[in-house]
């Protein structure tokens, strides 16, 4: 019965916010379990700041986002594409197979002695927390590390006033659940002009690749797949959708979950921001969003410092490991035991997309792919951030590498997936032989107009997480966009 | 340099295509496994009566403590936890943060936690409290 009810709060808290976010009741739905993480995360915030508890803050928060949404209810807003019920239920039920491995106990090391104990020192009171945050008797448990995991357990605990090791992993299974299945559709959006079973299938495939690495670490408490898939989510929509810059709420929360999660996810979020600023940068104004979920990770690292957390990396790193010692040697150890976890799919996955790069280029720009180059420089930089964290660790080599090398390797395989579900479905090619508008499929029912023009930036901002006044339509000061251009049609 | 025919441009063409979902495919059979292992395990757990009987076990050990814990050290003690295993040092540690306990440092302390481990325990784990005040 708590379960039923755990299930019930984080489902239902952030669905207004989703519903906003996603204009689509059965993404909505998806959305909703990391958009209750969100508002959990930024209650406890307002928590540690101003006082209180977790439950007042976040109760706050789940009335004012309902209010907000109704006042904004009025302002044109778009749907966002592939988001029907028989699409987004085809794409997750088959994620719930891998899933039922959340039936194991609620045992796991690192559930317990990092995320559920965190939770139990957010879910008194602020001062508990802050006093907690800074204790040497939780050094052991990274109180540095982001609380997007704990907060909503806390919240859901205190609600229930009784800490259930099960409601927690069902919490935490939830969420990351939500983070695959945003996944999913993220691959299956940006691949849509392919036939619809095709799409589905490298869709869906990517979700699974969550769970090699490390079976066992995605429903049972531990947050490396939530994160991973919240990041390669976001990735793929602003790095490998048509129109990246469109719509950027759902990117710009899922950003948000990942840099709430883990130290990584704020550091690939720098990168991820930079990297699309760079790609967009004769649009800099609307590149300023990406940079949003960096500055609330900013606010969390701010805000742990100053009550005394400490972190590992930064307290105990030893930069002396990277030029003095058997550097080679280190290095060696690190780079076979990430082969151990990646080296195979990755190594068809850069041959699929070297074979495609050189070959089927012009393909892929007939079915309205973006290059996959950028994604694979975010893969790059994960891996060097990998190699870097591995080189500077406190602790021991091996040990380190051991616990936690295939977990953390999970973001290199979905990223790589990505790149490798784009190729299939260009080599597969466009839905209908004489689909003349080769893409926009994936944007039916959307604007097929963009807008121009001397707006205001802060409007501009606004139409691009979906609050737009001029969206859709032959409004007045629209030009024709990407998708009213005749594109070149294969074979013609 | 001969110019390729359009016949085998297109089964040129047609090569690499395969040849790519081939790439893909593979990576595919090999970034999968994993999921298919969970959903083996998990068809296991579902159908099971009694799923997973070692994490049950430690299950109930945890909570077995944890009850003697909240049971024996009344909320206002301040604690130390002195055990050296690490499993069950930060589980004393979770479980201080679940009841609000304050955790001092060892000289501070009103009382020190250990677990003790033996066949014969229930569970085969007791809670030992030693009062220093």
């Amino acid at each position: 019965v708590s379960s039923l009810i755990a299930v019930v709060v984080v489902a239902g808290s952030g669905l207004p916010m989703a519903y906003a976010v996603t204009r689509r009741p059965a993404l909505a739905l998806l959305l909703g379990p990391l958009a209750t993480g969100l508002l959990a995360s930024v209650a406890m915030f307002l928590m540690l700041l101003i006082g209180g508890n977790l439950l007042f803050w976040g109760a706050a928060l789940v009335v004012s986002q309902g209010v907000l949404i109704w006042k904004l209810r009025g302002r044109a807003g778009s749907p966002l594409p592939q988001g029907s019920w028989v699409t987004v239920v085809a794409f997750t039920a088959p994620l719930l197979l891998p899933f039922m491995i959340a039936r194991f106990q609620p045992i796991e090391w690192d559930a317990h002695s990092i995320w559920w104990l965190h939770a139990a020192y957010f879910s008194h009171d602020a001062g508990y927390a802050r006093a907690a945050l800074g204790a040497p008797a939780f050094w052991f448990s990274h109180p540095d590390y982001p609380p997007f995991t704990s907060a909503p357990i806390a919240a859901v605990w205190e609600l229930l006033g009784d800490y259930d090791f099960r409601v927690a992993q069902v919490v935490s299974a939830l969420t990351t659940f939500s983070a695959i299945g945003l996944l999913v559709y993220a691959v299956r959006r940006v691949t849509a002009a392919a036939p619809a079973p095709v799409s589905w299938f490298v869709a869906v495939g990517v979700g699974y690749v969550t769970w090699d690495p490390a079976p066992y670490s995605v429903t049972n408490g531990l947050n490396d797949a939530l994160w991973a898939a919240a990041f390669g989510a976001a990735a793929t929509l602003l790095l490998f959708d048509r129109r990246p810059l469109v719509d950027q709420a759902l990117p710009v929360v899922l950003m948000a979950v990942a840099v709430l999660s883990k130290n990584e996810g704020f550091v690939m979020a720098v990168v991820l921001a930079a990297i699309v600023t760079v790609r967009e940068r004769r649009d800099l104004v609307r590149t300023v969003l990406v940079w949003i979920p960096v500055a609330v990770g900013a606010v969390w690292i701010a805000l742990a410092r100053f009550f005394g957390a400490q972190s590992d990396l930064a307290g105990g790193a030893r930069f002396d490991a990277l030029v003095h010692g058997d550097v080679g040697t280190r290095l060696q150890t690190i780079v076979d035991a990430m082969w151990v976890e990646i080296g195979v799919v990755a190594a068809f996955a850069a041959a699929a997309a070297v074979v495609g790069g050189t070959f089927l280029r012009q393909r892929r720009r007939d079915f309205g792919l973006p290059s996959d180059g950028w994604l694979w420089a975010v893969n790059a930089s994960y891996f060097a951030v990998l190699i870097l964290t591995y080189m500077i660790t406190p602790y021991g080599l091996d040990w380190h590498l051991v616990t936690s090398v295939e977990r953390v390797t999970i973001l290199n395989l979905l990223l790589a997936g990505v790149s490798a579900a784009g190729w299939a479905a260009v080599a597969i090619g466009p839905r209908g032989a004489g689909a003349d508008l080769p893409g926009a499929s994936a944007f039916d029912r959307r604007d097929t107009v963009r807008t121009v023009g001397r707006r205001p930036a802060v409007r501009t901002l606004l139409a691009d997480v979906g609050f737009g006044a001029v969206h859709r339509g032959r409004a007045a000061g629209v030009v024709a966009g990407p998708l009213a251009r005749p594109d070149r049609v294969q074979g013609s | 340099v001969a110019r390729p025919t359009p016949t085998v441009r297109r089964v040129g063409s047609l090569a690499v295509r395969v040849l790519v979902v081939a790439l893909v495919l593979l990576a595919g059979y090999h970034g999968t496994t994993g999921s298919f292992v969970a959903a083996d395990a998990g068809w296991t757990l579902v159908r099971a009566s009694n799923p997973d009987p070692w994490g049950q076990f430690r299950r109930s050990q945890m909570e077995y403590i944890r009850a003697e814990f909240y049971r024996q050290v009344p909320v206002t003690t301040t604690i130390y936890v002195a055990d050296k295993d690490s499993l069950w040092a930060q589980r004393l540690v979770e479980f201080a943060a679940m009841g609000r306990y304050r955790l001092v440092p060892e000289h501070d302390a009103d009382v020190l936690l250990y677990v003790d481990k033996a066949p014969e325990f229930k569970y085969e784990v007791r809670l030992r409290v030693v009062d220093q005040r």
